[in-house]
C-alpha cells in the first residue's frame, strides 16, 4: 500500500464523536497510511477538506463519517450551534454558531470524481451516491437511516433507553471498523466487504438474541441491526477493490 | 426421524401402506403413511353426481390436514372421473397452495397407455390444445418426482423417503409448525412478523413468495454467521 492510501473525514459534530473509534481503530491498523481530516465548523476547514479529497489517489479509500440525508453530506456543526439563541445572533457571530449543513451535495459532488467512497451517514444510499456516480464517481457504499440518538428514535415512534442507544452506537463502532481493516487487509472488494458487514451484523443479532436474554429491548436493538445491514447499497463498481 | 406420506388414490390402500410402513422400518426410517381418498364412492362427501369436485376435495383436504407437512405426495393418475385425474389435481392443489412444498409423485396403472390416451384425446379432438398443454405443464412445473407405473410406486416412495432431498421451504414450514403457538418477537424480516406466532408466519410464507425467499435466506444467513468466527 502506498502511503496514505485511507481518507477519513469526520466533520466537527458532538452526536458523531463517538466515529471517532473507527479512525483510532484504522490508524493502528494502518498506521501512516491513514490521513485523517477532522472538518472543522468553519468555511476554511470544508473548502480544504474538498480540495484534500481532490488530491487523493483514485486508488484510495475515502471514508466519510458523519451525518447525511439522501441529498446531501453534512459538514461540521459548531458546540454552540444547538443552543438557543436567534437567527441573527447566529449570524452575528457566525463562527460560534456554525453549521454547515449542506457541506457535499449535487453542485460539488463531483470532487468524488475517480474516488472511491465508504460513507456512513444517514440515507447516504439515496440520491447523494446517485449522483457521485453519475459524477464518475468508481464505487459509492452508502447506509440508510441509522439512528443512533433517542430523538432520531422517537422519530421513529419507538421510545427507548439509553442502553439502546449505547449498544447501537457500539456496534456500529464494532462492525464497521473491523470490516473495514479487515477488508482492506485482505484486498476485498466493495462487494466482499458488504457481504462482510451483513455477516459480522449477522453475528452481532445472533449475540444479543442468544446471550442478551436480560437485556429486555434486545428484539428492537436486533431488528435496527438488521436495518442498518439491510439498507447497505453499493453503487457503481461494486467488484473494484477498496484499495489498489 | 419420521417421514411423513401421503397416498391419494381412490382405492383402498391400507395393505400398501402397512407394506410401506414395515418397509421402511426395515430400511430405518419411521415413516407415517396416509392415505386422502378422493374419487372413491367411500368418500361421497367429495362427489357430485358420482363426480369429483375440487372445491370440496380442497375443502376437506384443509379440513383433515391442516398443520401436516408430508415429504411425499403420491397421486393417482387415474380417479375414475372423466373431467379430475391425478394431474388435474395436482395443478389444482397447485393453485390453491396445497402441498406447495412437498414434492409429488405421479403413478398409474397403464402408465404407457395413459401417455399414449392423453396424445390420441388430443388427436382426435376429444381434448382441447389448451387442456393437453395443461397437463403437459403441470408435469414439468408441478415438482412431480417422478411419474412411475403402479408396479413400482411403493418403492418409489420408500426411495425418496429414504433419500430424497427435502427443500428448504418444507423443513422451514415443518419446524414452523411443530411449535405454532410460539411467538416470534423480531420484526425482521418483515415488520408484520413482530408478535406472530409460529403457525401465522407460517400462513403469511405461504401467501407471499417473495417474503418467504427473504425469510429463508435470512434464516439462513443467521445460522451460518452464528456457526462462524472471524476475527
Amino acid at each position: 500500500m502506498s502511503s496514505l492510501n485511507i481518507l477519513i473525514i469526520h466533520p466537527y459534530d458532538r452526536s458523531t464523536f463517538f466515529l471517532k473509534r473507527i479512525k483510532n481503530y484504522l490508524q493502528v491498523q494502518f498506521g501512516s497510511d491513514v490521513y485523517y481530516f477532522s472538518v472543522k465548523p468553519n468555511d476554511t476547514s470544508h473548502h480544504e477538506c474538498l480540495e484534500r479529497i481532490k488530491q487523493h489517489p483514485n486508488s484510495g479509500l475515502i471514508i466519510f463519517l458523519g451525518h447525511g440525508r439522501t441529498d446531501r453530506l453534512y459538514g461540521g456543526k459548531s458546540e454552540k450551534y444547538s443552543a438557543l439563541v436567534s437567527d441573527s445572533a447566529r449570524l452575528e457571530i457566525s463562527e460560534e454558531y456554525y453549521y454547515n449543513e449542506n457541506f457535499i451535495n449535487e453542485s460539488n459532488i463531483d470532487v468524488l470524481k475517480s474516488k472511491k467512497i465508504f460513507c456512513l451517514a444517514c440515507n447516504s444510499n439515496s440520491r447523494i451516491s446517485d449522483y457521485a456516480i453519475q459524477k464518475e464517481a468508481l464505487a459509492f457504499l452508502g447506509f440508510g437511516d441509522i439512528p443512533t440518538t433517542i430523538g432520531e428514535f422517537k422519530e421513529k415512534g419507538k421510545n427507548v433507553s439509553n442502553d439502546v442507544i449505547r449498544y447501537m452506537k457500539t456496534e456500529i463502532n464494532h462492525i464497521i471498523k473491523k470490516c473495514l481493516a479487515y477488508s482492506i487487509k485482505n484486498e476485498y472488494s466493495f462487494r466482499n466487504l458488504f457481504d462482510l458487514i451483513n455477516l459480522t451484523t449477522n453475528q452481532r443479532i445472533m449475540y444479543y438474541l442468544k446471550y442478551q436474554k436480560y437485556f429486555k429491548e434486545r428484539y428492537l436493538l436486533t431488528d435496527y441491526l438488521y436495518f442498518f445491514k439491510k439498507e447497505i447499497k453499493i453503487k457503481g463498481d461494486k467488484n473494484i477493490k477498496l484499495i489498489g | 426421524m419420521i417421514k411423513r406420506c401421503l397416498i391419494i388414490d381412490n382405492e383402498d390402500l391400507s395393505a400398501d401402506i402397512e407394506r410401506i410402513i414395515s418397509q421402511g422400518k426395515k430400511k430405518g426410517i419411521e415413516i407415517e403413511c396416509e392415505q386422502f381418498n378422493v374419487g372413491s364412492t367411500f368418500e361421497e362427501s367429495l362427489l357430485v353426481d358420482g363426480k369429483i369436485v375440487i372445491s370440496q376435495v380442497v375443502s376437506e383436504y384443509r379440513k383433515r390436514f391442516k398443520s401436516k407437512v408430508f415429504h411425499l405426495a403420491a397421486f393417482d393418475w387415474d380417479l375414475s372421473d372423466d373431467g379430475v385425474n391425478g394431474v388435474e389435481l395436482i395443478r389444482q392443489f397447485a393453485h390453491t397452495k396445497i402441498l406447495r412444498n412437498t414434492p409429488k409423485l405421479l403413478y398409474t396403472g397403464l402408465l404407457e397407455e395413459r401417455l399414449s390416451s392423453m396424445l390420441n384425446d388430443f388427436r382426435y379432438k376429444r381434448i382441447t390444445k389448451e387442456k393437453l398443454l395443461a397437463h403437459v405443464k403441470t408435469l414439468i412445473t408441478a415438482d412431480i418426482i417422478n411419474f412411475v407405473g403402479r408396479e413400482k410406486y411403493e418403492e418409489t416412495i420408500l426411495q425418496h423417503l429414504e433419500t430424497g432431498n427435502d427443500q428448504i421451504d418444507l423443513i422451514i414450514e415443518e419446524e414452523l409448525l411443530k411449535f405454532p403457538d410460539l411467538k416470534f418477537n423480531n420484526s425482521f424480516p418483515s415488520k408484520s412478523f413482530n408478535g406472530k406466532t409460529f403457525l401465522e408466519i407460517a400462513k403469511i410464507l405461504d401467501e407471499n413468495d417473495m417474503l418467504r425467499n427473504e425469510f429463508k435466506k435470512e434464516l439462513i444467513q443467521l445460522v451460518i454467521a452464528d456457526l462462524t468466527e472471524i476475527f
